[in-house]
């Protein structure tokens, strides 16, 4: 299944509007009050909201930049309550304690529009953790049907920008719903799955193209994938990616880990942005006789996360902990799902206090391993 | 409307909780002298009982209005007579700061004292109680608008 | 771009001078970005040519202080600006870490550029090349070049800082031809704005603040007066002192926690704000707390070495402290 169609530029806020009608839109907007760049949902701040920055709304939509936080949180909320718990004990009987749980899945449909490639690729990873294998997880899952990913490339590419470098490109449509490409005038609308046909289908704001144009403006596309990804340049130029993994298990007992990682400070800012760190925590939280289950995010460069009971820490290191945040994006995950989890959105290189950057981890640890072959 | 409006408002000053700390050695047993002495008292304080007021982290308080306290009363040994010696004089210093700080963190001075109640002061205990419950009162509870 | 250079070569040179009496220096190198420098641990010999300062250095090093302070064998030499040598002072006072193994490298400081709002001015676009001079900030994108007014892009404390020539404790002093030449603001300007805010608009101002809040632990992981991260009673379940709940009532608690356990230690270095993913005015917070504890006590941390911190100790009558009356 593959449709195109155009959208006249000037026709693009009533297209989005025109999808907020049947369910929740979601979309990268800058709040001018709080400097705070962030996918927000459209019914919460539509109130005060442009989608043009000329304007002295308090939000204003934004699409070449990459937002502050990835869009993992729509789909896998920092905080989620997972289900109530009450309990009643029988004064009598002491054994007769009677239960009753209350789970309420998310029900409700979202579209999340703006998402750059990287994004939409860190959603895909998501997937693959929550969804495959022995245990899934019916929340994720839920939500993840109900959620069409609208995604559109770039054209710019900033600083921090790497996903040519872990396998991914400017625009790579792949796991999107639907890609938006922008030309002159207008966006080009490449549909590629039921669920965002079923979305766009009979919308007024849509032109159909012919059997000819959809020939060119596929090969558009290669062109402009092309020509940004020739904007980034490889860190780690004549390395594979499909290689790191097997470098990174050679690498495991390097003593040049501990340079590289000594100052990192174990906070959790990069963890938190990442579009595919998905560690979490489940708690228990009960007052009287009544409580709910929820999780919350967890991270893995924290002291306690694997703080043992008995007071043993198997990574008490930062190196160590650093050490197994790299391993899980560029090895053991790799070899548990069948890609690289780093999809080079850059966001911790941006939000680091201490100017981290994994790139320039990764490309030492290769050329380390390398002087090491020799 | 006008006697609902009453009846409103005397629901909401009923409601009101209000936590208070006490020191082991001083005024938990003034509070208990005042009970002794059958000295009325408004039913609106949960007393906890410390080992002196210098146990009492500022935190403790800070916990009891996100926890929706509508008001904290902290009460210990006067000045050099602390059953440790210096515990009150910490203290003192501590709760100074922390209700410099309340205001600023959008909650009401008022709902926050601290008092030197000693175990023979039955009676300055009951109209300690019965002055902050009524002034708590007036503020009214601790809910945000 | 000359003065830079001076500064340079004169810090490497110093260092290179002291480096056999410490194993490791904590300085300031390139970054990955023309807009950041990036903290560096020097511990070979060939490494400190690598060493840079100028008006980007805005980390507080200090940050390192406690951690390798237990983990290195042998004298620390750490790179300094006088405002961050106040957390160092802090620390030795509060005999968390000991005087004699740090050498302190102090820095005369004209004033840091603060990158964020340099980048809410330009967006973030690619820089291609940055020149910070006196008057002007020069900045090249892929978008143009654009001028920028430097006076306008310090970082908050410098407006309000006296101590940018004058180490109040050092080792190695070096002093910089460039001086801090500011506008002086008043320190507690946005505090007062916000007091004048009435109780309830206080509150729902932190409300949502703190609601933005992602729990990511940036804000207290950086800052160099909080030592005890890795045991911090936020994690406890029991007690259970704060839930893991991202709501803002249980964020604001958990920055009262941070700011309790710094009430009259914090040195106003602002690291955790800068820090902040989610631009979170937190140093509101800890500013409060001082001006609370200066006005009561009289006292600001990280000036004298051989000063207690005032929730450390107790006078008998306190001058400044009226107590309330119940009866």
């Amino acid at each position: 299944m593959e449709n195109i169609y155009t959208l006249k530029k000037q026709n693009l806020i009533s297209f989005i509007k025109s999808l907020n009608k049947s369910s929740d839109v979601y979309l990268p907007a800058r709040d001018n009050k709080n400097n705070v760049f962030n996918f927000f949902s459209l019914k919460e701040i539509e109130e005060d909201f442009s989608f043009s920055s000329q304007n002295d709304k308090r939000y204003s939509m934004e699409l070449i930049e990459k937002t502050r936080l990835s869009p993992k949180h729509i789909l896998f909320p920092q905080y989620e309550k997972l289900l109530d718990f009450h309990y009643e004990k029988n004064p009598e009987n002491i054994e007769d304690v009677k239960i009753e749980l209350e789970v309420t899945p998310p029900e409700r449909k979202s579209i999340i529009f703006g998402l750059k490639p990287c994004d939409v690729q860190g959603i895909s990873r998501m997937d693959k953790v929550f969804s495959e294998g022995q245990f899934t997880d019916p929340y994720y899952i839920k939500r993840r049907a109900n959620t069409v990913l609208i995604a559109i490339g770039c054209d710019t590419v900033f600083d921090d920008c790497f996903c040519s470098m872990v396998g991914g490109s400017p625009y790579n449509f792949d796991n999107s719903d639907i890609g938006l490409m922008e030309t002159d005038g207008s966006y080009v609308v490449f549909v590629y799955t039921d669920k965002g046909e079923a979305i766009v289908e009979n919308n007024e704001y849509l032109e159909t193209t012919s059997d000819k144009e959809k020939v060119s403006l596929k090969s558009e596309l290669k062109e402009k994938d092309e020509k940004s990804s020739k904007k980034i340049e490889s860190m780690w130029p004549g390395t594979k990616y499909e290689d790191i993994p097997d470098i990174m298990d050679k690498s495991f007992n390097l003593k040049i880990w501990e340079k590289l990682t000594e100052k990192c400070i174990s906070c959790g800012a990069c963890t938190f942005v990442c579009p595919t760190c998905y560690c979490f925590d489940i708690r228990d939280e009960k007052d009287n006789k009544q409580g709910q289950r929820y999780r919350c995010w967890d991270f893995c460069t924290s002291y306690i996360y694997t703080l043992e009971a008995s007071g043993h820490n198997p990574r008490e290191s930062i190196t160590k902990r650093y050490k197994n945040k790299v391993n899980c994006k560029f090895n053991y995950n790799y070899k548990r799902h069948g890609n690289l989890y780093c999809v080079g959105c850059g966001r911790c290189i941006d939000v680091c206090p201490v100017d981290m950057d994994i790139r320039e981890i990764v490309a030492a640890i290769l050329e380390e391993s390398k002087v090491k072959d020799k | 409307m006008e006697k609902e409006n009453k009846v409103k408002e005397m629901e909401k000053e009923e409601d009101v909780k209000i936590i208070a700390f006490l020191c082991n050695w001083c005024s938990y047993a003034g509070a208990d002298a005042a009970g002794t002495a059958r000295l009325r008292q408004p039913e609106n304080i949960r007393i906890i009982r410390v080992p002196c007021s210098g146990r009492i982290n500022p935190l403790f308080i800070l916990k009891a209005f996100s926890s929706g306290a509508d008001g904290v009363l902290v009460s210990g040994c006067h000045p050099n007579d602390c059953h440790y010696t210096d515990g009150n004089f910490y203290a003192r210093r501590r709760l100074e700061a922390l209700k410099e700080y309340l205001p600023f963190i959008g909650i009401d001075k008022r709902r926050f004292s601290y008092q030197w109640v000693s175990a023979s002061e039955g009676q300055k205990w009951q109209s300690v109680v019965v002055n902050f419950v009524k002034r708590i009162k007036s503020i009214g509870k601790n809910e945000p608008k | 771009m000359n003065q830079n250079r001076n500064i340079n070569e004169k810090l490497i040179s110093k260092v290179s001078e002291i480096f056999g009496q410490v194993s490791l220096v904590v300085g300031y190198c390139r970054g990955n970005s023309p807009l950041k420098v990036s903290p560096c641990l020097i511990d070979e010999k060939k490494d400190i040519s690598n060493l840079i300062f100028n008006k980007l250095c805005i980390n507080n090093l200090a940050t390192y202080a406690y951690k390798l302070s237990k983990k290195v064998e042998g004298n620390i030499g750490m790179v300094l600006k006088p405002c961050d040598s106040k957390a160092i002072i802090q620390l030795c006072a509060e005999g968390l870490i000991e005087r004699e193994k740090f050498r302190m490298i102090t820095v005369g400081c004209s004033g840091i550029i603060d990158y964020k709002k340099i980048l809410k001015e330009i967006g973030r676009q690619r820089i291609i090349s940055l020149d910070i001079g006196k008057d002007n900030i020069e900045v090249e994108t892929i978008d143009g070049k654009k001028s920028l007014s430097t006076k306008n892009f310090y970082a908050e404390k410098c407006y309000w800082c006296d101590i940018s020539d004058n180490p109040l404790e050092s080792d190695v002093f070096i002093e910089n031809d460039d001086k801090l030449e500011v506008e002086k603001k008043d320190k507690y300007a946005d505090i007062k704005d916000l007091e004048n805010l009435s109780i309830e608009e206080i509150y729902s101002y932190w409300q949502e603040e703190l609601g933005r809040c992602i729990r990511c632990y940036a804000c207290r992981n950086v800052c160099p007066m909080e030592v005890c991260q890795d045991q911090c009673i936020v994690h406890l379940d029991y007690p259970n002192w704060e839930s893991q709940m991202a709501t803002a009532e249980e964020n604001k608690f958990f920055q009262m926690i941070r700011v309790m356990h710094l009430a009259g230690r914090c040195v106003e270095c602002g690291e955790c704000e800068r820090v902040c993913p989610q631009n979170i005015s937190i140093f509101k917070l800890m500013k409060k707390m001082n001006q609370v504890i200066d006005e009561l006590f009289g006292f600001s941390a990280g000036i004298d070495i051989s000063q207690k911190t005032p929730l450390l100790t107790y006078k008998t009558i306190e001058e400044n402290i009226e107590e309330e009356k119940l009866t």
